[in-house]
């Protein structure tokens, strides 16, 4: 067969082309074959420093522990006074805390600390616990820790290591193991908010390696972590990408080993490649203003609150993944009552009886933040309320447009998240939209005395007895109240390549990575 | 010199018009346009009546593939994705036309006061809408919906704002092309007032290039409002969009891939069908052959 000349020259432009592939890839594929290499090494030596691993997320950075409870990656910066395993139990590991003793009248606690050392290399030490606990009490500079840390009457550093903290009354020991495992040790000297934000000081599994804003965070082997040979790798990256499709093109491309907190849209499709992880995650809830019209209205709120079907809002929006709840408790917390699925559960006809006999107006705007999930929860919510003759309209904001008007109290409902109420009921009340006080921005100061008195009895309680007791009158303020009815779980969710082991997320929800192999 | 006569402006546009829309309708492609065009407004003007089922109640089963009862099958929730396309038509071909009337509305009146009275005028109005021209069109809606919010009107004032400058420069430049023509001076001389000579005289003969920039401007509505319901801020929901529901599909390619197949042709049909009328009217007005009509558009697509 003769060539031409005009075919002899595309010729040679594919094998140019082909040459030229050939070449970028085994540049390409070099450092990759290498850092396999480092992996699998490190399989074999028992998991010592086993190399790096890199792992997208969309969610913004921040270091500062006393400021946020949300899934946002500062967990691995710093040591807590206690660690909960990451089978969803409440047993108290020893973490910063060596031991701790409660006094036999439960009006006190005994740490001692650790010997262990920060970042910096200064020695952990129990004045540094004083000056934490001190900034914990105040709202203003510790949001996340406020209200957890509000049973504590005052702190004195006994020794070098050696904590006395005092509570206001007899305070249930749940409840001082929850503060102790939200509670993170920083050096004294660099517990400044504004300090904080930009550059993480603890004592946790790794340092800060290089953070460049909205671009990579790079975490570095802590040496003198107190659990020798821990953690495994030596090095985490996290990458940020502004777009979650962006994040999964990444992964399913192998530029990240791992995306962290993805949709449960994904899992579908990512499933029989990678491993999918499902973290401890939230609750969502469907949050009713009762400061404005037509949700000052109790009844009508008890009414609408019986037209959540929770069964197909985990089915169609949540791909089938996670459980209903009905007051704001997970099914770990020992408040978590099932019974309550049926007794106040999806029922239309009942709800349209009680949305009758309310009197209320028969219509409302929900503010949602655009593109989330909860926009298609509202809509099944909606759709629903038509039925029975309510007519709830949805208004799609820019996510912090729509979190300004949710913290400012403007919003007449929406469907948001609330963390985990560990093993204390009366951590319900960490929520802006539980808080016991005016800043409960559902209530403002018309916040339900019961309600009140029943979050200070939850965190009062002593015996199993009492416990229980508490808990059921906080489910029935929680029902009879009807502002923060409880939807589902949502767990988070991790894909990961298969090749990484021993990536969890504790109870709140942050990433542990302290047994992870890549 | 003889005064022109009274009824000689009235009658040339008259004939123009014909002229225009013979050339119009010997243009195949923009006859395809306008037909494809006019079927998709009949369907949306009788949405309820064409399709089979409320486009926002969920009665199937989720994601359920094209069938009998579901043509092109079910959303996310269940709805029937054949009666959301229909009824999405109706917004996506209101915010359209609400949007070019808009920026017509404002933009052609801004211009022809510029181009007609010139100087002071002239100034003001340009740097009123250099101001506009600033900030890239899709910036400015998405801030005005951001203060706004959501709504179909909204999306109408927002898309509609970011059209004004092109709809004002045109018709500068066409004003003060046509107020030096005999027929205006003749109309000044016959002692017309300002605002009745432009109203009258010069406006009518400004209209064939504002024509084509209505359509241009319907075009780019069509798109910068499935874009806004992509990001989630247009029509609210349950309400459908074309731009709304291919946002969901993409939530769901591995589900249904054919979900945000049929949005995805309707929204390329109607950009395509308004940009051969752009085209066709092009045509029409300018006098000149296809090749001068080959630019328009260009913009939208």
């Amino acid at each position: 067969m003769s060539i031409s000349p005009r075919q002899s020259r595309l010729i040679s432009r594919r094998a140019l082309l082909r040459t030229g592939l050939a070449v970028t890839g085994a540049l390409a594929a070099a450092p990759l074959l290498g850092a396999c290499g480092s992996g699998s090494d490190a399989g074999t030596s028992g998991g010592a420093g086993a190399g790096k691993l890199t792992l997208g997320t969309t969610k913004i950075m921040q270091f500062d522990p006393y400021l946020t409870n949300t899934d946002i990656h500062i967990h691995a910066f710093y040591t807590y006074l206690v660690d909960y395993p990451t089978d969803g139990t409440y047993k108290a590991i020893p973490a910063g805390a060596e031991k701790w003793e409660f006094a036999a009248d439960h009006a006190s606690v005994t740490l001692t600390l650790r010997e262990a050392k920060f970042h910096s290399g200064a020695a952990v030490s129990a004045a540094d616990v004083v000056a934490g606990i001190k900034r914990a009490q105040n709202p203003d500079t510790a949001f996340t820790l406020a209200q957890p840390s509000a049973f504590i009457a005052a702190a004195t550093a006994v020794d070098d290591r050696t904590v006395r903290v005092d509570f206001k009354a007899p305070t249930p020991e749940a409840l001082v193991i929850d503060w102790m495992f939200a509670f993170p040790l920083i050096p004294a000297d660099k517990n400044i908010p504004k300090q904080l934000e930009h550059e993480p000081a603890g004592s946790g599994a790794f340092r800060l390696g290089e953070f460049q804003r909205n671009q990579r965070l790079t975490l570095t082997k802590n040496p003198d972590f107190y659990d020798a040979g821990k953690p495994y790798l030596d090095e985490v990256e996290y990458r940020f990408f502004t777009d979650e499709d962006a994040l999964v093109a990444a992964l399913e491309s192998g530029s990240v080993d791992g995306a962290a907190y993805i949709g449960f849209r994904h899992s579908e499709r990512l499933k029989d490649r990678f491993t999918l992880v499902k973290g401890s995650g939230r609750m969502t809830l469907f949050f009713m203003n009762a400061t404005i019209p037509p949700f000052d209205n109790k009844l009508l709120r008890q009414a609408l609150a019986r037209a959540i079907d929770r069964e197909r809002i985990i089915k169609q929006v949540n791909f089938g993944i996670g459980d209903p709840i009905y007051t704001a408790f997970m099914p770990p917390s020992p408040a978590f009552d099932p019974a309550y699925l049926d007794s106040h559960g999806f029922d239309l006809d009942a709800a349209a009886a009680m949305l009758e006999r309310s009197g209320g107006a028969r219509k409302a705007t929900a503010g949602v933040a655009s593109g989330s999930p909860s926009v298609e929860a509202l809509q099944i919510i909606q759709a629903d309320l038509k039925k029975i003759g309510f007519e709830l309209e949805i208004a799609p904001q820019e996510e912090a447009a729509y979190l300004e008007a949710l913290f400012a109290s403007k919003l007449q409902c929406t469907v948001a998240a609330q963390p985990n109420n560990l093993q204390s009921p009366s951590l319900i009340a960490r929520g802006r939209q539980m808080l016991p006080g005016k800043e409960n921005t559902t209530f403002r100061e018309k916040v339900p005395p019961a309600y009140v008195e029943a979050v200070a009895a939850a965190g009062s309680a002593l015996t199993p007895e009492d416990q229980k007791a508490a808990y059921a009158a906080l489910n029935k303020v929680l029902a009879e109240e009807s502002w923060a009815i409880g939807i589902s779980t949502q767990p988070s969710l991790f894909a990961l390549d298969q090749r990484i082991t021993g990536l969890a997320t504790d109870p709140r929800d942050f990433v542990t990575l302290i047994n992870t192999k890549a | 010199m003889s005064a022109p006569s009274a009824g000689a402006p009235a009658v040339a546009p008259q004939r123009r018009r014909m002229a225009a829309a013979r050339r119009f309708a010997r243009s195949r492609s923009a006859v395809v346009g306008a037909v494809g065009l006019a079927t998709l407004a009949v369907m949306a003007l009788l949405a309820p009546i064409v399709a089979p089922f409320d486009p926002a109640a969920q009665g199937g089963e989720p994601l359920l593939g094209p069938s009998g009862t579901y043509w092109l099958g079910t959303d996310q929730l269940g709805r029937d994705i054949v009666s959301r396309m229909i009824h999405g038509a109706r917004g996506s071909l209101l915010v359209a036309a609400g949007a070019a009337a808009v920026g017509a509305g404002i933009g052609v009146p801004l211009g022809l006061v510029a181009g007609y009275l010139g100087r002071w005028a002239d100034a003001v109005a340009m740097r009123v809408v250099d101001l506009l021209l600033a900030v890239p069109g899709i910036l400015l809606a998405l801030v005005i919906i951001a203060v706004l919010g959501p709504g179909r009107l909204n999306l109408i004032l927002a898309i509609g704002i970011g059209a004004i400058p092109e709809f004002a420069r045109l018709t500068r430049v066409a004003t003060l092309e046509v107020r030096e023509r005999d027929f205006v001076l003749a109309a000044r001389g016959m002692g017309a007032s300002t605002p009745d000579t432009m109203t009258r005289t010069v406006l009518p003969n400004v209209l064939g290039p504002v024509m084509v920039q209505f359509v241009i401007t319907a075009s780019m509505a069509v798109v910068i409002e499935a874009g806004l319901s992509f990001l989630g801020l247009g029509t609210p929901p349950p309400a459908p969009s074309w731009g709304g529901m291919l946002q969901d599909a993409r939530s769901y390619l591995y589900q249904s891939p054919t979900y945000g197949l049929f949005p995805g042709i309707c929204l390329a049909a109607t950009v395509f069908f308004l940009e051969r009328i752009g085209r066709g009217l092009q045509l029409a007005v300018g006098g000149g052959g296809p090749r001068a009509a080959r630019g328009i558009g260009r913009g939208a697509v």
